[in-house]
């Protein structure tokens, strides 16, 4: 059972890096097609809830336990990526962004919580700490999401 | 038109037609416009069923970032096809058309184009093998899908009117 169809619904909770931490992410996990792909759309707000950056990830299954899929970050551009399951909980990203950079993801369901990680690094190096940031994400309601109405402006 | 003009004439909603494809007859394109990320991306879910068991022939998602920072203009996954990106090509006045080709190298190519009455015609032509001589292709004329008018509210007569009987 590939761990991101029981992540469907809305989460929340604090990104954070090496640094420090980054803003409030919310996550949204949807079956699209009836469950033939999932999309993950990610939205980052800063703590006085401006809108910082976005992404989403849509991946299907492609046989072989493979799966691919699209990516697309405010900040990275577009890219095709390749998600694999590491183990029944996990699910690791893998993409070549524009620029010869390399963006490694993953998300796991860890005691109801889902824990997401994003690195961004030059092909063949280590991801710079503040290039690394990792989530730990609480299921919440719809109603609850940080909403452009609620949010006020778009980007700052 | 550009994409940014064209996917921010207020086309976002659910589109519905009949398509004209290729090899199968009486199928149904239907095509969801949204957006994500705050309204940074745009999103078309587009299904081809068949109109007589309501069988998804095709399924494609297309992406489209109104301000990519670098990289493609668009991404494309589909259930034939899988997932690659594509980019804007030269087309007439008023056409939106993104090509691109998939990882077996196979050429694809999308427009769209607001037509008159409110319509959105759509073109999606690809090829399963590169050699192939003619593409496969779906088009279709799409409705945008309304509700209906509700039976009563088409035969009554306007409130106004009949008050003014009434009244007499």
């Amino acid at each position: 059972m590939l761990a991101v169809a029981r992540c469907t619904g809305h989460w929340r909770g604090e990104l954070r890096s090496r640094l420090g931490v980054t803003g409030i992410l919310e996550l949204t996990c949807r079956p699209v097609f009836g469950g033939v792909v999932h999309e993950l759309e990610t939205n980052l707000f800063s703590h006085d809830s401006k809108y910082l950056v976005g992404g989403c990830t849509w991946f299907a299954p492609a046989g072989g336990g493979g799966l691919n899929g699209l990516q697309y970050g405010t900040a990275m551009g577009l890219c095709v990526v390749e998600a694999r399951e590491s183990d029944a909980e996990t699910l690791v990203i893998t993409g070549n962004l524009p620029g010869n950079m390399v963006f490694t993801g993953s998300i796991a369901l860890e005691d109801d919580h889902l824990v997401i990680s994003s690195a961004v690094a030059e092909r063949g190096a280590r991801a710079r700490e503040e290039d690394r940031s990792v989530g730990r994400l609480r299921r919440v309601s719809a109603a609850t999401r940080l909403t452009p109405a609620r949010t006020g402006k778009a980007r700052s | 038109m550009s994409v940014l003009s064209l996917f921010r004439s207020g086309i976002e909603g659910d589109w519905l037609g009949k398509a004209e494809t290729s090899e199968r007859a009486d199928m149904i394109v239907r095509l969801g416009i949204g957006t994500l990320c705050m309204g940074e991306l745009q999103r078309l879910q587009l299904e081809v069923l068949d109109a007589h068991t309501c069988e998804m022939v095709l399924a494609a998602l297309c992406i489209v970032p109104f301000a990519p920072a670098q990289g493609p203009a668009a991404g494309m996954w589909s259930a034939i096809s899988g997932a690659y990106t594509m980019n804007l090509t030269p087309d007439d006045e008023g056409v939106v058309a993104l090509s691109g080709t998939t990882a077996r190298g196979n050429p694809v190519t999308l427009t769209l184009l607001r037509g008159e009455n409110d319509e959105l015609l759509l073109t999606l032509l690809w090829r399963v093998d590169p050699a192939e001589q003619h593409p496969h292709r779906i088009a279709a004329a799409l409705k945008r899908m309304r509700p209906a008018a509700p039976a009563h509210a088409r035969t009554t007569r306007p409130a106004r009117k009949s008050a003014r009987r009434r009244a007499r």
